[in-house]
């Protein structure tokens, strides 16, 4: 291998799946400068190479996996890499980031980014190997759960990391996802872009190193910033002992915990979930991603009741949510059954939730005949969930549809059940009301791959914020928040560290990680970093424009707006998001249809042709 | 001697990382004298030489010279009379070890300094009796 | 008054409880000296920076700044610092 730039692996692998064509290339110096990693290299690949217009099943769509700088090395929670493509469930913007072991080990082999185009005539896993890249027959594994075909990999390549689709992926199930080393490419339909390519796995082994530019300053700024981490708030004594659920009693009491497909204020039985019953009943272990000393993740077994034995990693905040309070459901051991079925099948677990939390709703209100799913759809029946979940993975009965996502669903069910559709640009609403806490409306309706709470998280600094500047029912200043988390998580997606250590450390401590490692001089500057998180968010924004999007998308779903809020801490609130819309476009730089002006583009050094007016 | 509690770990792979850049100025956990093995969805383990007294490694190696004890009475291995048979991986009680380009690696706690020991965030890793 | 005051995540495992009753006045600032003083937690060093007492699901910080008064019934939490999930 040549000379290394520090903290890269120095490699873009292409791969052309038609053509079976396999080629390594260097990893430009211009787009590490400008781009920096993960993200930042996606939105910048992404908008030169795929048109618009691309049928994201195509064989016409690219999907890539990007490691960050930081990806795999000493700094802490440096497990992260980012997918990206053209979305089969919005049509528009993915970009998907998962923790774990997969995207270090890919670094270890030397590579940075990896692109996928085409499609393999018979199905196939790419075997990579440091420099040894192949393409293997998958049609013995195709069909396999991600379990089974994890466990199948692992045995035939001891050693290797694997990142895989289920049943659902190759079904090309717009929710389903990309499941590696238990943790998962959630969001979005990364699983059914693999599939429409015929791509079962990646397996890759790396034994290369990774060389750092200063070794003491490096090791040094690990020290402070996992210190740091250690004594923090949010990452020491509630995080690791409580999961991501910890935050779950704050925000059920903050009004902001969403029930009932966002409509109602209790279901039974609501007081026995909660980050607490959750230790007591449920955890076993505490797992960590690579470098990670939080352990946010569970290994958790149920110990009795009708679901007694049943195992997963989790359950997550999230899933938590989507199969308990989204459907009203109390029962924590099916929680936990229904997320391992949605590993086991390749699923998103937030969309997957939100579907069948809307399904009940519409079973509720008699908007679909009874027979035509064939058993009881209540809200709380927790066998129906179990089923609801195992009908979208085997794409059978009411689930094909629900597979689809709530907007299809809702545009295929009708009966006005188009205005309780949670989701905004096709993609499912999280586990936040945003009517308890306005700017997450804001950081919902302009997120670039639709509802989604990690392009901006305003809820701490709505409700938990000390300096009483914001408050969480009023417009005022969520614009600007939204804006700097925006750009600001651009850049945490485009260096490889979690978001759970950004919440524990300062920029700076981030910005020194970075610089230490790398040595390039542009890295050194919390604000040149800024505008470069900025520069991406703009052109993640134009690749939306550039396939039709304006103003009429970054809406929120009806029920948000027009009605109120039913918990009582959001005091009948509805969320004000034209006032922040407007705002938000004026401080962005973009025009009245939320396109980036000219003077914009230029200030950012973007060249986008398309938009020059 | 480098002690392990498996129940404290979390399988964050910290001592691989720290190993390997300790020793190589470079992170490539491959390469560590220290590897984790998971056992996904539960927590899994950590394979290392334990420095034990039983040396039971030395015995079972069929070569005269290519497993000694050296001046800091610490096992260690000469590699270049070393066959690869891994028949020490093999009788070792404690489980297997860490193997790299063929070669078992035994760890030597870096001489003294413990530096997986300062590294993991849960203290499932601590120094042993001398 | 007296007022049950709930304690979640990792501020239950720092005070030893999940919840517990407190005698306080109708005054907002008197509520974080009646919590250090009744519950022996040093709350008023902490609010703000590694915890955050909620009223009815607002900062504290919010009532004081709005003039309002602590009622008979106002729900208590007092949580960690938190964000994400």
């Amino acid at each position: 291998m040549s000379e290394k730039r520090p903290g890269y692996g120095g490699y873009v692998l292409e791969v052309d799946l038609s053509k079976s064509d396999i080629t390594l290339q260097p990893l430009a110096e211009e787009l590490i400068k400008e781009y920096i990693g993960g993200k930042g290299f996606a939105s910048k690949i992404m908008y030169d190479e795929l048109p618009s217009g691309i049928e994201p099943l195509s064989s016409d769509n690219i999907i890539l996996f990007a490691n960050g700088p930081l990806t795999g090395t000493l700094a802490p929670t440096s497990a992260r890499s980012v997918l990206s493509t053209k979305s089969p469930l919005t049509g528009i913007w993915l970009d998907s980031n998962c923790g774990g072991s997969f995207g270090p080990e890919l670094k270890f082999a030397g590579i940075d980014l990896l692109k996928i185009k085409g499609k393999a005539k018979t199905p196939k896993y790419l075997l990579i190997e440091d420099t040894d890249i192949s393409l293997i027959d998958a049609v013995d594994i195709w069909g396999f759960d991600t379990f089974e075909t994890q466990r199948t990999l692992h045995q035939r390549h001891p050693g290797a990391k694997v990142a895989c689709i289920g049943p659902s992926g190759e079904k090309l199930i717009p929710i389903a996802c990309v499941q590696a080393e238990g943790r998962s490419y959630g969001r979005g339909g990364g699983g059914a872009v693999l599939g429409s390519k015929n791509l079962k796995a990646i397996v890759v082994k790396g034994s290369e190193g990774i060389s750092v530019y200063d070794y003491n300053a490096f090791i040094k700024s690990c020290r402070e910033t996992f210190g740091e981490l250690m004594l923090s708030s949010d990452s020491n004594g509630s995080r690791p002992i409580y999961g991501t659920s910890c935050i779950y009693s704050f925000i059920q009491e903050a009004g902001v915990l969403p029930i009932q497909n966002f409509k109602g204020s209790s279901f039974p039985g609501m007081e026995r979930i909660n980050e607490h019953s959750l230790l007591e009943t449920l955890y076993e272990e505490n797992r960590s991603c690579f470098a990670c000393p939080i352990a946010c993740s569970k290994y958790s077994l149920v110990k009795g009741g009708k679901y007694k034995g049943v195992i997963g990693e989790g359950p997550e905040y999230e899933n938590v949510w989507s199969f308990g309070p989204q459907c009203g459901n109390s029962n924590l051991g099916s929680i936990l059954r229904a997320e391992y079925l949605c590993d086991y099948y390749g699923l998103d677990a937030i969309s997957t939730g939100n579907v069948i939390g809307f399904l009940m709703e519409c079973y509720e209100k008699k908007l679909i005949p009874g027979n035509e799913i064939g058993f009881n759809a209540n809200f709380g029946n927790d066998d129906a969930i179990i089923k609801l979940v195992q009908m979208i993975g085997e794409k059978e009965g009411i689930g094909e549809l629900l597979g689809k996502g709530v907007a299809q669903a809702a545009n295929e069910i009708k009966g006005g059940s188009e205005k309780f559709a949670m989701h905004v640009k096709g993609l499912e609403l999280p586990a936040y009301d945003p009517r308890g806490a306005v700017g997450m409306g804001l950081a919902y309706a302009t997120s670039d791959r639709g509802a989604c709470h990690l392009r901006a998280y305003t809820v701490s600094s709505e409700i938990l914020d000390s300096t009483a500047r914001l408050d969480p029912l009023t417009a005022e200043y969520k614009a600007e928040l939204v804006k700097i988390e925006q750009d600001w998580f651009s850049i945490l997606d485009s260096i490889g560290i979690c978001i759970f250590a950004n919440f524990g450390l300062n920029q700076n401590q981030l910005t020194k990680l970075l610089h230490t490692l790398t040595g390039i001089k542009e890295f050194s500057s919390l604000a040149k970093l800024l505008t470069i998180g900025e520069k991406i968010y703009n052109l993640t924004r134009l690749f939306n424009c550039r396939e039709g999007l304006k103003r009429d998308s970054d809406t929120l779903p009806y029920r948000l707006i027009e009605e109120e809020s039913p918990h009582i801490s959001a005091r009948n609130n509805t969320v004000p998001l034209d006032e922040m819309l407007n705002e938000y476009y004026f401080i962005r730089g973009w025009n009245k249809e939320g396109i980036p002006t000219s003077q914009k583009m230029n200030e950012l050094g973007l060249k986008c042709h398309e938009f020059e007016n | 001697m480098l002690k392990y509690d498996k129940e404290l770990c979390s399988g964050c792979r910290l001592c691989e990382i720290i190993c390997s850049f300790n020793r190589f100025q470079i992170i490539a956990p491959r390469q560590s004298f220290i590897q984790y093995v998971d056992n996904w969805p539960q927590v899994g383990f950590v394979d290392f030489c334990r420095q034990c007294k039983g040396r039971k490694c030395i015995d079972a190696c069929p070569q005269d010279d290519a497993l000694f004890v050296n001046e800091h009475s610490m096992v260690e291995l000469n590699y270049a009379t070393c066959t690869k048979c891994l028949e020490c991986s093999e009788i070792c009680p404690f489980g297997e070890l860490p193997v790299n380009g063929g070669y078992p690696l035994f760890c030597d706690t870096c001489t003294g300094e413990y530096s997986c020991v300062e590294w993991c965030p849960t203290r499932a890793l601590s120094r042993g009796d001398e | 008054m007296n007022l049950k005051i709930k304690f979640t995540a990792g501020i239950s495992d720092e005070v030893g409880m999940r919840e517990t009753v407190i005698t306080v006045s109708s005054n907002p600032n008197d509520l974080l000296k009646c919590l250090e003083e009744q519950i022996g937690f040093p709350v008023r060093s902490k609010v703000g920076r590694s915890c955050m007492v909620l009223v009815n699901g607002r900062s504290i910080k919010k009532l004081i700044q709005e003039g309002a008064a602590i009622q008979e019934g106002d729900s208590i939490m007092v949580v960690p610092y938190l964000s994400g999930g």
